[in-house]
């Protein structure tokens, strides 16, 4: 895929195709960036999944707290709710949200793109896990002393999670760079395209053109930053994930 | 416990809680009370009436949804236990490996990629004239493909690109589970003489039975729910494969809600897939709980 994005029009159709670029040509990296507007779109990722980001540790995190730490009517409820949604298919949420967003007036904005994302049960769970490690007598030492509960948590939970907190920022920011079925359905104009609609837009156009160079070029330039920066925390994410089913790696 | 502390957790929760009701307790409900109603979505709401079972007759009328149904079925089916085997296979074999991090980094990186880059350069690969599967075939000799044309051949297809994605996901948690396992249980079997398969068979399986019944249904859940990837890999605007091969459930309610703006039969269609998801979930739990002979 790599090697294909620096081919010309003319070489990647050839038949049969050839393995290694002839002569490896940039423009076409150039030319995708304009013509698709990955610049713009890139913008729109970043500024949604970064929103998205501080929301989702925001909330997970007092949440998180609350279940760990508190023992309050109703808990194994809400906290049986929250599982639940995990499980559950998100098309049976999905017209009604839909709807939600058309009557919000949020069509086609960031707010579509980040508000249904902003609390995350995965976050929670994650986050609750975590918190129920620090023990017990640090808060209570504070709560002698006289400090207000919102106190405690910013203070002292909230520095004490930070590993959780990059590990669910990263995760966050994964899901929300890549998805794309929830942008698909909420953004109609090319300037709010997030990447993956961008790419896809990039993919329609190029269906009876045969841009295949200008393709492979965009999913180059969308797919190798994300790349790198997986390979370089890959051990931070895995800990995510098998942190919310409770396991240690 | 203080003054405070009584009522700070409600604060704490708070969030959580309104942004739970809103965008998860009231569409839930909602879809079910929209399936039962006759309404016009470029009409106001009070236009809505009451339909009884209208919308279930007409999906339940309906060839496509039939078909959805089907092709869905038969991609989860087959696609995730393959999926799980081979996420199996590999953990065991990669997790003492000297390097084995590198491989285990290089096959859980389909799994971060987006799936819009992956079927992309997938769609590139199952090119009939100009993609590299055809190509390697044509060189050793077997016939060129229609990979994603045929309607034969245009599911499987996808299930392919559903199983690279996943495979690795499928790994990394099956290592979490086997590094679990105390290594004493394999010292004792050792000293009783036991080989590896055997250990292999009688010790490592059993003891992941949980994980791989949590890894199974969870990804059944998702497979029902295939949409990106089917997406691409059908022509998009004509998604829907060959003859409707690839027409899977998510899909076809797409097509029903925002193409033709049959919301109220989308959500008929919502509320049934989603009893399909449910009964399949607890086949499989039942299935898989019970072989346990503990």
């Amino acid at each position: 895929m790599i090697l294909s994005a620096f081919k010309t029009k003319e070489e990647i159709l050839r038949i049969p195709p050839t393995f290694f670029p002839e002569k490896p040509v940039f423009d076409n990296f150039f030319i995708v960036w304009n013509f698709a507007n990955l610049g713009r779109a890139f913008l729109n990722s970043l500024i949604v999944s970064l929103s998205t980001i501080v929301l989702v540790i925001l909330s997970s995190s007092i949440a998180g707290f609350a279940f760990a730490k508190y023992n309050f009517k109703g808990r194994n409820l809400f906290f049986m709710m929250l599982l639940s949604t995990l499980i559950l298919p998100f098309f049976i949420t999905l017209i009604p949200n839909y709807l939600l967003i058309t009557w919000f007036g949020w069509q086609n904005s960031y707010w579509a793109l980040i508000i249904p994302f902003c609390v995350s049960s995965y976050g929670i769970f994650l986050m609750r896990q975590y918190v129920s490690t620090i023990p017990d007598e640090l808060l209570d030492s504070a709560r002698v002393d006289g400090s207000s509960e919102i106190r405690i948590f910013w203070s002292i939970v909230l520095p004490l999670c930070k590993p959780a907190m990059s590990v669910l920022a990263l995760w966050t920011f994964l899901t929300s760079w890549n998805s794309f079925f929830w942008p698909f359905i909420v953004i109609s104009s090319k300037e709010m395209y997030t990447i993956p609609l961008a790419l896809i837009s990039l993919q329609q156009s190029s269906l009876g053109q045969r841009l295949y160079h200008l393709c492979m070029a965009g999913v180059a330039i969308a797919t190798i930053p994300l790349l790198i920066f997986a390979i370089i925390l890959q051990k931070w994410l895995i800990k995510g994930m098998s942190g919310a089913l409770g396991l240690k790696l | 416990m203080p003054y405070r502390a009584k009522y700070s957790p409600y604060f704490f929760i708070s969030p959580a809680l309104l942004h739970f009701t809103i965008f998860w307790l009231f569409p839930i409900i909602f879809t079910f009370v929209l399936s039962f109603m006759n309404w016009n979505p470029l009409s106001p709401l009070s236009s809505m009436t009451f339909a009884g079972l209208k919308n279930y007759e007409a999906i339940f009328n309906s060839e496509e949804f039939w078909i959805s149904v089907k092709n869905t079925f038969y991609f989860a089916i087959v696609s995730q236990p393959i999926t799980m085997i081979i996420g199996l296979s590999l953990a065991l074999l990669l997790k003492d490996i000297k390097g084995g991090s590198i491989f285990r980094t290089v096959i859980f990186l389909p799994v971060i990629t987006s799936s819009v880059g992956i079927s992309m350069i997938w769609s590139w690969m199952y090119n009939p004239t100009y993609g590299i599967i055809n190509n390697v075939f044509s060189k050793i000799g077997l016939p060129k493909v229609n990979w994603l044309g045929e309607p034969a051949t245009a599911l499987p297809s996808i299930m392919v690109v559903d199983i690279w994605m996943w495979a690795g996901y499928h790994m990394v948690l099956f290592l979490a589970g086997l590094q679990s396992i105390p290594p004493d249980l394999y010292d004792a079997a050792k000293v009783d003489g036991a080989t590896g398969i055997s250990i292999t068979r009688h010790i490592t399986l059993p003891l992941l039975k949980p994980i791989a019944l949590f890894v199974i249904v969870m990804s059944t859940i998702g497979a029902l729910q295939i949409f990106d990837l089917v997406w691409v890999l059908s022509g998009m605007e004509y998604a829907g494969g060959p003859a409707m091969s690839t027409l899977v459930m998510v899909l076809e309610m797409y097509k029903v809600c925002f193409r033709r703006l049959l919301f109220t039969e989308a959500s008929a269609m919502a509320v049934v897939f989603f009893l399909i998801v449910l009964i399949l979930c607890i086949i499989e739990f039942k299935l898989m709980k019970g072989g346990e002979y503990a």
